[in-house]
């Protein structure tokens, strides 16, 4: 390979990762139904393990999609595979999905429906109420809503981001098994990256 | 939280599933020899205080397998105390065990076609159905050493295996036994003062708990089967030292979980 090609090989390289890295810019997201890109999405939760430390965990299969409205009546879904759970230890992940704690093959799903998206004063979500579905048992939650872009993608395609978190008490959703080493309180935090249909 | 408390824990373990119901053992021993009706709501009892100790109160309806188990193991205790005699009438019997695991794998029996899990749930139904059957002809001279000895490795296997909460279950289910156990072993193995009414509750017991322990928490399948093989020799093989067979049976369901899988504590 002469001196030239493989210059030219270079600089197409770099170009091509430039526009990959590039970042988006910040606007409101458009008009429209979403869905959720399960590869750019995280939902993970932190719990107090013996009042020692936080132990971090996620679920790897989450799946939903949004009806954005901006300043309207917009709509969120998220369905979260319960035997997905990973806390970076195969045989707690074995624990956790059995009948002590999610008891996923009876409760396969974990769940949050939308019931009313609120604004803030730059017209982006800030908050949205909901249901929340875990152990079998559905109540209401707040999640507290940060925009984090929304644009067109490298591919061609519009994607906007959210970050969201809230704090429930497992013991309200049955989940109530090792009260004393294991915390009550429950930190759940959303990353969600969405892909317009 | 300080060392202290996590000491508490372990403390609050050994109650929970020792102590507390090896305690209450002895007190219905002592007072409710005269009555097995008596025996076999009082021995179900002390199991439905620990649970609550344990897992909190169940929630009714029953949302889940072991809060079901209270129930149908409620429903058993009443039924059998309004039979006159000594035990319920086989079919009910088995009646109910089928119900009862029907009830408890249903979240999971109407999603499966796994047909190994219908062939697991027909060896454990043969198992519920097979024994009381065979308890009659083999009368064992030992049935509390056995079903404590049994449910004590279901305990060590589901704890070790994917569910404390089943281990502590099992757990209790084998300690509450501890007077008529202490009984059986002071006779020398000669004498048993628990009644067939008791112990025909306590088999049932042991099959959905195991049953639990097999589909919700998919602890590994041969040591599920050696300690219900041990349930099965030990009340149905008339010899005098079934009871032991029994021991060697449930070390060797621990045994090979000890030696197949990754025993390292992460609680």
């Amino acid at each position: 390979m002469n001196k030239f090609v493989k210059k030219s090989l270079t600089v197409m390289t770099l170009l091509g990762t430039l526009s990959l890295t590039q970042p988006v810019m910040a606007e409101m997201a458009s008009a429209g139904n979403y869905t959720i890109d399960p590869g750019h999405t995280f939902v993970t939760f932190s719990v107090s393990h013996l009042g020692f430390s936080e132990l971090q965990g996620r679920f790897n299969t989450v799946e939903g999609s949004m009806k954005y409205t901006p300043n309207g009546a917009s709509s969120v879904e998220v369905t979260i595979d319960a035997a997905s759970v990973d806390s970076n230890h195969q045989k707690r992940d074995d624990h956790l999905r059995g009948p002590d704690f999610f008891n996923a093959k009876q409760f396969p799903q974990i769940k949050f429906a939308s019931s009313k998206v609120h604004y803030g004063a730059s017209g982006e979500p800030s908050r949205v109420d909901g249901n929340f579905t875990l152990h079998g048992v559905t109540k209401a939650v707040s999640l507290d809503v940060t925009p984090v872009g929304a644009g067109s993608d490298p591919w061609g395609g519009y994607r906007s981001g959210y970050n969201a978190s809230t704090k429930i008490k497992r013991s309200d959703y049955g989940m109530n098994y090792m009260p004393g080493g294991i915390g009550d309180e429950i930190s759940i935090k959303l990353y969600i990256e969405l892909t317009k249909n | 939280m300080t060392l202290v408390t996590r000491m508490n824990l372990q403390l609050q373990l050994a109650l929970q599933v020792l102590l507390l119901p090896l305690v209450l053992s002895f007190v219905v021993w002592h007072a409710g020899l005269k009555s097995h009706r008596f025996n076999l709501l009082a021995l179900f009892l002390i199991w439905v205080i620990s649970f609550v100790w344990i897992k909190g109160m169940p929630a009714f309806p029953p949302a889940e397998a072991v809060e079901w188990v209270v129930l149908i193991g409620l429903l058993y205790a009443i039924i059998s105390i309004s039979f006159k005699s000594a035990v319920i009438p086989l079919l009910l019997n088995a009646a109910i065990l089928l119900l009862g695991i029907v009830i408890l794998t249903w979240p999971v029996l109407i999603r499966a076609s796994d047909p190994q899990f219908f062939l697991e749930l027909f060896l454990f139904a043969s198992l519920g159905i097979i024994i009381p059957l065979l308890l009659k002809r083999a009368s064992p001279s030992s049935p509390a050493l056995t079903v404590g000895i049994s449910n004590a490795g279901l305990a060590a296997i589901s704890g070790l295996g994917g569910s404390l909460l089943i281990g502590q279950l099992a757990g209790v289910a084998a300690s509450l036994l501890g007077a008529f156990i202490l009984y059986e072993l002071l006779s020398k193995l000669h004498n048993s003062e628990l009644p067939p009414r008791s112990l025909n509750l306590m088999v049932n017991l042991h099959i959905w708990l195991a049953l639990i322990a097999r589909v919700y928490a998919e602890v590994a399948l041969i040591p599920v089967v050696l300690v219900s093989l041990s349930l099965l020799f030990g009340l149905t093989v008339r010899w005098r030292y079934a009871s032991v067979v029994s021991l060697l049976l449930s070390l060797g369901a621990l045994g090979w979980l000890l030696a197949t899988s990754d025993n390292s504590s992460y609680y």
